[in-house]
């Protein structure tokens, strides 16, 4: 069968017909890898490339991600064990702040990316951050914040990373409404993204 | 001019003998109890807890003296209850992380768990599950989600949306029209204030209220995410919760107008925030489809019944929304918020040019997101002077910083903010 379908249906958040459809492909004996790469991760490409260009928003991004989900769901038995991550991050808000919208979107996206994601959830604190990545082997380290009174924590995050003696191990990443590339610099992080899909052009990036 | 004046004149793009200014009148000109109760200290000013004015976001009351500081012209109309769900009563008092002294409503009923997180109980309901919380040092309140997340499984002619919202939206009681009534006679007659009547209820699909701050038992889609992927798989649900939302929200304005006449010059409609950082929500298509036509009825009825001018907040890049929001009747912009607005090239100069004798614009007064907080005095100064400039051209505008003043932010730069809209020093 043609993988170029499940990317076509994923795009489009079918995730019933995606789920039939990698089932399929899964009889017919394609490889996992294969159905996952040119199938699954192909379709999040161009999801993340028309989120970026402002072609299709929030909630198709998020129909899609759902019918990836469900994809994946069905390949994961059968892949074999980090064959086809191409690597590990953690991700959260920081120590303060709630809002997690924006940094699901990243999650979601380096998903498609074929990232292996650790979500955190919301309010970590900074040691959570850098004992996860320490003990998980994260390559990145992802910070997302909403106010300019949390934003503060991600340099906090900078030197407890820099104090563990992991700081030169792993790339730490930040985003969310307040912060720019310029206070990217000032807390010496690695990068700062301005949208979910340019975080997991990125993040894959980093991991490459 | 008096203020009242001033404001009339301003949101009919008429001149103006200075910039109209707006402190507090609503949820989102307002300041934050903790940077209240600092301003106040650092002007001299009688030192006394903040009474909380909307609990959620932790907004302080602002005062006469403050007002008259600060060159405020405009108050609010405010509703018997609040986000919460409570009423304001100022009988609680209680203190912040960072030691503000405030007055709650006795309704604020928290727990304080042991990494010492506030988790407040909605209706002051013990017996309800926590519906908001307040992280260690925060200075407001989030929602906490109480659903599980929604099984998109569902047939969409199986969901039971009026049922999922109907504690949501409520017709007004007896007893607030005639609070209505009292109090805007009072602020009418015995103030020389604009008046916004901050009615609210025609916020459709408003996320800080889907998860239901202030119900008992929410119901149906109420996750974020989940009511996002909604308006893509379940379009009819979300069309049908605003429907009903409609339907109350008219019921309310007719006993709003009979309460409050011609006392307010302005409604506050709705917080929908439609833009992201870099751009809206959902697309132009998913907008005009499902959110457009029920502005569009309640502005309808506004300007056909009234005299009241439309007040709308929207945070985020509306840029390529501004033309509909013109359409679909609104009169008033906040908070106008060019730090999301400039990535769609939409400038002050831009927005004044294109859309000034449409719109009057409320706020965007200066950044909040940088400049305020984290600039010097001398920057803020100069940002606002040249905003006021660009902005207050032939009316058409009020003052106030792009959405509340959050917790942290320096008195200097609120000094340098207003001084630079009113063109002198503060006098206490």
């Amino acid at each position: 069968m043609d993988l170029q379908e499940i990317s076509v249906q994923l795009q489009a958040g079918k995730a019933k017909i995606v789920k039939e459809l990698v089932q399929k492909a899964i009889d017919e004996g394609i490889p996992a890898e294969k159905i996952l790469k040119e199938g699954l991760l192909s379709g999040m490409d161009v999801v993340g490339e028309k989120f970026k260009n402002n072609e299709i928003f929030v909630p198709e991004v998020l129909i899609a991600a759902r019918a990836m989900n469900q994809g994946t769901a069905l390949l994961k038995p059968l892949l074999v064990q980090n064959s086809t991550t191409s690597g590990k991050v953690c991700i959260g808000t920081v120590k303060g702040d709630l809002h997690d919208i924006g940094k699901n979107l990243c999650k979601m996206m380096m998903e498609g990316k074929g990232l292996e994601v650790i979500d955190l959830g919301s309010d970590v604190e900074p040691e959570t951050f850098v004992k996860t990545a320490q003990e998980q082997g994260c390559q990145i380290i992802c910070l997302s914040a909403l106010l300019t009174t949390t934003m503060g924590v991600m340099a906090d995050v900078v030197k407890a990373a820099e104090a563990a003696g992991i700081r030169d191990k792993v790339k730490i990443m930040i985003g969310g409404a307040p912060v720019t590339d310029a206070y990217c610099e000032q807390i010496g992080a690695d990068a700062y993204t301005p949208d979910a899909a340019s975080a997991a052009e990125k993040a894959a990036e980093f991991c490459a | 001019m008096t203020s009242r004046e001033r404001v009339i004149a301003a949101i009919n793009h008429q001149p103006v003998d200075r910039c109209p200014i707006d402190l507090g009148s609503n949820g989102q000109t307002g300041m934050n109890a903790s940077t209240l109760y600092k301003f106040r200290k650092y002007l001299g000013l009688e030192e006394h807890p903040i009474n909380i004015i909307e609990p959620y976001q932790m907004l302080g009351e602002i005062e006469e003296d403050l007002m008259k500081v600060v060159g405020n012209d405009v108050v609010g109309l405010w509703n018997t209850g609040n986000m919460l769900g409570y009423k304001n009563d100022n009988k609680k008092r209680w203190q912040m992380d960072d030691g503000t002294p405030v007055n709650m409503g006795s309704g604020f009923e928290i727990d304080v768990n042991e990494k010492g997180e506030k988790l407040l109980y909605p209706c002051g309901d013990r017996t309800a599950k926590y519906s908001c919380k307040m992280p260690v040092g925060g200075s407001f309140f989030d929602n906490i989600e109480r659903t599980e997340s929604w099984d998109f499984d569902l047939d969409e002619e199986d969901l039971t949306p009026v049922e999922d919202f109907k504690d949501d939206f409520g017709v007004a009681s007896d007893e607030e029209a005639r609070y209505w009534e009292e109090k805007s006679k009072q602020l009418y007659d015995e103030t020389e204030y604009g008046i916004i009547g901050v009615l609210g209820g025609g916020g459709f699909g408003d996320v800080a209220q889907i998860p239901g701050p202030a119900i008992r038992d929410p119901k149906g889609i109420r996750k974020i995410e989940d009511w996002l992927m909604a308006h893509a798989m379940y379009p009819g649900y979300v069309d049908d919760v605003f429907g009903y939302q409609e339907e109350i929200m008219l019921k309310n304005l007719e006993i709003y107008k009979q309460a409050v006449g011609d006392r307010i010059q302005v409604i506050w409609v709705s917080g929908t925030d439609l833009g992201t950082q870099n751009s809206t929500f959902t697309s132009l298509n998913t907008f005009r489809s499902l959110y457009k036509p029920h502005f569009s009825r309640i502005n309808e009825w506004i300007h056909k019944n009234t005299g009241w001018k439309t007040f709308y907040h929207s945070c985020g890049c509306v840029a390529e929304l501004l033309d509909d929001i013109v359409d679909m009747g609104v009169d008033c912009l906040n908070p106008v918020q060019f730090s999301a607005l400039e990535n769609k090239g939409v400038t002050p100069q831009v927005i004044k040019e294109k859309y000034g004798d449409k719109l009057t614009f409320w706020g965007g007064g200066v950044d909040t997101q940088k400049t305020l907080p984290f600039g010097t005095s001398e920057e803020v100064y100069n940002e606002v002077k040249s905003r006021v400039e660009i902005l207050n051209n032939n009316g058409g505008y009020i003052f106030s910083s792009i959405h509340n003043v959050v917790a942290n932010v320096p008195a200097e730069n609120l000094c340098a903010m207003y001084e630079a809209v009113l063109g002198k020093k503060l006098e206490v």
